[in-house]
């Protein structure tokens, strides 16, 4: 119920973060806890494998921040790419377990636990990372996607809101619809 | 027949009807180009998804107690960040106030570190309503902006078009010209923030115009810079240090306000940087005077 959200993250926390302030941190997880937990209850199916997730991966995060570059990522976007790289760590381990556990003949269940709908999280974890690459799309390229995302105009009407040709508009959309979804397959490649 | 091209493909998963009855055709049998569609579509998808639609779980507080430890934070820090919410009790949350807008384009992220303070008070309690982060408000603020911008820009056509300039209002005293107040935007505090305010535009007898900021005192960590913003967040341009009260900042002859209706007071750090520090204090939108 509260919008705490990571959609309206200002760039401030990203450099106080790298520069250490421990205030930036707790900011973080007050953000984006939530939404790195449910991502690893979807993947993981326990609450208690789900919280160390969470917990390995704000660690991590603090840890590295000396590698961390908010030039160069914002830092939920960053964060989803430690959280997604730190549930297919526990998934692989929980395979080599599993393996261990049926070689002795003794299967464990688990407390499975049913969350939101798994397409739905990845759905923000998703935007999140596409929020970055909007970024980095610069001008004109931005302003046209904002337009046509979030504001839903036609190709049209942007040429004309924005004073641009036609074919400009045309093939801006394109190639910056293409690298947006080659950026999302990537990542999920990488997890 | 051929492929479809990569443009049409876009913009059909964009929502626009692109396609003629033969393209159509096609689509529906080519596996090729309706999975470059499907593609496009997921991240049309993922990029407009609604993150307060999306319920979230809660993470347990023994999280946070944990990397606390781990980390060997300070004292300071103790306290679980998710119970500074007030949501004591709630065991989901969203994932994002509904904000239309992301960040917008001409406020870009310095390259060095200055703005510690805000990320600490952006932890700080809210009280009983829902509060969004430091930046939230902000962007709301700023979609709400984008918003307003067409009728601003209507209404500030409308005001060039009918001609209804200064000389048409009331009188000016034969002695002393008064400037005349041709647009105004009431000056709403930002993200941490609680100075408020207001922006007027004047225009001087001799046609020149005026931009006149009024903003109550503040705590602020540098000094106050006074912009103007365009609609579609991607152009702004910098009137001046703000220093007395209020500040008078000529405005060029050139300079379309419809172009410009947002105005915006930062907090700059005395750091050189020329950009806009992302640090607003307040901000309004300009409407013509009648």
């Amino acid at each position: 119920m509260t919008p705490a959200g990571p959609h309206d993250w200002d760039a401030a926390l990203d450099h106080a973060f790298a520069s250490g302030k421990e205030a930036a941190l707790a900011e973080a997880y007050r953000r984006l806890s939530p939404l790195v937990y449910t991502l690893a209850l979807r993947s993981l199916g326990e609450r208690s494998a789900a919280d160390d997730v969470t917990q390995e991966v704000f660690i991590r995060a603090w840890k590295s921040r000396a590698s961390y570059r908010p030039e160069a990522a914002r830092l939920p976007a960053w964060l989803v790419g430690i959280t997604r790289n730190a549930i297919s760590d526990a998934l692989s381990a929980r395979m080599r377990r599993q393996e261990l556990e049926h070689a002795a003949g003794q299967f464990v269940g688990d407390d499975r636990v049913a969350g939101p709908p798994a397409a739905d999280v990845e759905a923000v974890a998703d935007r999140i990372t596409l929020e970055e690459e909007l970024d980095r799309l610069g001008d004109p390229q931005k302003a046209i996607m904002k337009l046509a995302f979030y504001e839903d105009l036609t190709h049209d009407q942007i040429s004309s809101r924005l004073q641009l040709p036609l074919g400009t508009v045309k093939s801006h959309i394109r190639r910056s619809l293409s690298r947006m979804r080659t950026r999302l397959e990537v990542g999920h490649e990488a997890s | 027949m051929k492929h479809l091209d990569d443009e049409q493909l876009s913009l059909m998963a964009l929502g626009e009807p692109a396609l003629t009855p033969a393209e159509a055709d096609h689509l529906a049998f080519c596996s090729e180009c309706s999975g470059t569609l499907a593609a496009l579509e997921r991240t049309v998808r993922a990029a407009t998804v609604d993150p307060a639609r999306v319920e979230l779980a809660t993470p347990g507080p023994r999280n946070w107690a944990a990397i606390h430890q781990a980390l060997g934070l300070s004292p300071e820090q103790a306290e679980d960040p998710l119970s500074r919410q007030g949501a004591a009790g709630s065991t989901t949350t969203t994932a994002g106030s509904a904000t239309p807008l992301t960040p917008p384009t001409p406020l870009r992220p310095r390259t060095e570190g200055t703005a510690a303070g805000s990320a600490g008070e952006a932890g700080s309690a809210g009280s009983g309503s829902p509060r969004t982060g430091a930046g939230a408000r902000r962007w709301v603020a700023m979609a709400a902006a984008a918003g307003i911008v067409v009728g601003a820009a209507a209404v500030w056509a409308g005001y060039n078009v009918l001609g209804q300039g200064p000389q048409a209002g009331p009188s000016p005293s034969p002695t002393a010209p008064q400037p005349v107040v041709i647009a105004q935007a009431p000056l709403q505090p930002l993200a941490s923030y609680t100075s408020t305010g207001k922006a007027l535009v004047e225009e001087l007898p001799d046609g020149t115009r005026q931009l006149v900021v009024q903003l109550s005192d503040g705590q602020i960590s540098g000094f106050r810079e006074v912009w103007v913003i365009s609609p579609d967040l991607s152009k702004l341009v910098s009137l001046g240090v703000l220093d007395g009260e209020p500040g008078v900042f000529a405005l060029p002859a050139g300079l379309d306000l419809a172009e410009y209706p947002i105005v915006d007071v930062s907090n700059e750090p005395f750091d050189g940087n020329p950009a806009h520090s992302s640090d607003s204090i307040a901000r309004g939108e300009l409407a013509a005077e009648n």
